[in-house]
């Protein structure tokens, strides 16, 4: 407990000196506020126009959460049948690949032009992103089981989908839970994507909106506020991995206890 | 025990006079895996009988085809020739034998308790009634209070111990180990072979143990089947008619270990 607290200390320590570098940077060199605002004004700007801000940021946390379902279930789901369906998965690999190579800003205009202006081109950037991390994570974890306890379950006679439910699911979490961790953050990355192409609302849309109005502390406190979701999203998996890998987490526990850190 | 139909002939007369009946048959097994030159023979022609509620060891040097024989028995694998048979029915079948993998034996994210239930959750039986089971076993046989313990959190003797309780609570008569002690150090080893015989005591099924360890086989089995270096096949079977608990130190244990030696090693200076 005094380890983390210590750990909390510190990051909050560095956080704030580089704002302090920041803002002493930004006043001493009379860096005007539409080039860079010190985070003082940031901050203020966050505070006194959250009301304003409130709106977008249910939007696009709405698009987030969609969107990292979609690519969760999608990808999982992709990830468990190409495992089981080698020959599938030889077929779909190349293409799988190439989804990823497509820049997602070119095609986002399409998406705004197949689905409207609404919430679904945003989720649909959102989970095209995330989905990939999943896939690929999931397959490789399910591959990654120990063959002697497929021996030990096949020995004792448990079928297919027991094998699935309570070996290969659970040994391929670990690898699982990684890849949820990279798509989370890259749906945020997704939504705000879709929204700055196109859309009425969303703190994407708010940035584009105060950056043609020379408004740059309101793009700031809009990056703010995708960072805090971004972090929230991201602490909410790793709270899921602590409960999940108890298994795995309760010795590495005691091995910081015991040796004073990690070997 | 009665003698079924199945049974009838001159075995059936044997085993009669001797109570018992033949759990395990092999008979004329052969395997052979891809090797780099064409296949590589593992097993060859290898035959013995299993008596129920014994204990029959086979022991070997490493890499001789052990493990192979008995992902064989335990329906893993096929065989390429050769027979099988388990409680008299041809072609065991993945599930008809409770089997002890060498390696990885718990699975890490299941607490002690809930690797020993294992079995029991597979076949569909009530949870309740598992852990009711299981708990007292772990009470009686040394593993009390730490039930709620993850595999990484205990050590390599309590693991083991954790699998054997899994394994004899598996609903099957056959129990087949595959060197269940191998990782342990040498003073655990010797106080687990003691833990396992009290263990097997107690809940008398048939096991069928591999190891290298002499030992081992000396002071737990009824036969023991000495296998030549790959491709196996029996070199000599011995019989210990020796009352148990054994000693360490009495002089049919030094007689059989001599000539277990001599079997695996050749002649002994």
């Amino acid at each position: 407990m005094k380890r983390r607290a210590a750990a909390i200390v510190l990051g909050a320590a560095i956080i704030l000196a580089l704002l302090a570098v920041w803002e002493i940077c930004v006043r001493q060199l009379g860096v005007p506020q539409f080039v860079l605002p010190p985070p003082s004004a940031i901050l203020r700007a966050f505070v006194l126009q959250f009301p304003t801000l409130l709106p977008h940021i249910a939007t696009t946390l709405g698009e987030i959460v969609l969107g990292l379902t979609f690519a969760v279930v999608i990808g999982a789901g992709l990830g468990v049948v190409l495992f089981y369906a080698p020959a599938l998965d030889r077929a779909l690999h190349p293409l799988i690949i190439a989804s990823q190579m497509i820049p997602v800003f070119a095609i986002a205009p399409l998406l705004i032009v197949w689905f409207g202006y609404g919430l679904w081109p945003k989720v649909a950037v959102a989970a095209m992103i995330g989905f990939f991390p999943m896939v690929v994570n999931v397959s490789d974890g399910l591959r990654s089981t120990s063959p002697d306890h497929i021996d030990l379950l096949r020995s004792l006679g448990a079928s297919r989908w027991q094998t699935l439910i309570k070996l290969r699911l659970p040994s391929s979490l670990p690898a699982v839970l990684s890849g949820l961790k990279v798509a989370a953050t890259l749906s945020v990355v997704g939504a705000t994507i879709g929204e700055w192409v196109g859309a009425r609302q969303g703190l994407g849309y708010l940035m584009v909106q105060s950056h043609s109005q020379f408004r740059d502390t309101r793009v700031f406190a809009a990056i703010l506020a995708l960072t805090i979701l971004g972090l929230l999203l991201y602490g909410g998996i790793r709270m899921l991995e602590r409960r999940l890998l108890r298994w795995r987490t309760a010795v590495t526990d005691t091995e910081e206890e015991l040796y004073g850190g990690r070997w | 025990m009665p003698c079924g139909k199945r049974d009838l002939g001159v075995r059936c007369v044997v085993n009669a006079i001797e109570d018992r009946h033949t759990a395990v048959t092999v008979h004329d097994l052969s395997k052979t895996y891809p090797g780099v030159v064409g296949r590589m023979p593992v097993l060859r022609s290898l035959s013995f009988d299993v008596a129920s509620g014994g204990w029959t060891t086979l022991i070997g040097p490493s890499g001789c085809g052990k493990t192979t024989l008995l992902r064989i028995v335990a329906g893993l694998i096929p065989a390429d020739e050769g027979t099988v048979r388990i409680d008299g029915a041809s072609a065991p079948r993945a599930g008809s034998v409770s089997y002890l993998p060498q390696h990885d034996t718990l699975l890490p994210w299941r607490t002690a308790l809930d690797n020993a239930v294992l079995a029991w959750e597979i076949s569909g039986r009530p949870t309740a009634e598992a852990h009711a089971a299981a708990r007292s076993l772990f009470e009686r046989f040394g593993l009390a209070g730490f039930e709620a313990h993850y595999p990484l959190q205990l050590s390599g003797g309590m693991r083991q111990r954790v699998a054997v309780i899994r394994s004899f609570l598996v609903d099957r008569s056959i129990l087949l180990l595959d060197e269940p002690l191998g990782a342990l150090d040498p003073l655990t080893r010797t106080s687990m072979q003691d833990w396992l015989y009290g263990v097997w005591s107690e809940m008398r099924k048939t096991i069928v143990l591999v190891t290298h360890d002499v030992e081992e086989a000396l002071m737990l089995s009824d036969e023991i089947h000495v296998l030549g270096p790959r491709p196996a096949s029996i070199r000599k079977t011995i019989r210990i008619p020796d009352e148990r608990p054994r000693q360490r130190t009495s002089p049919s244990y030094y007689d059989g270990r001599e000539q277990l030696l001599r079997l695996l090693f050749g002649d002994l200076p």
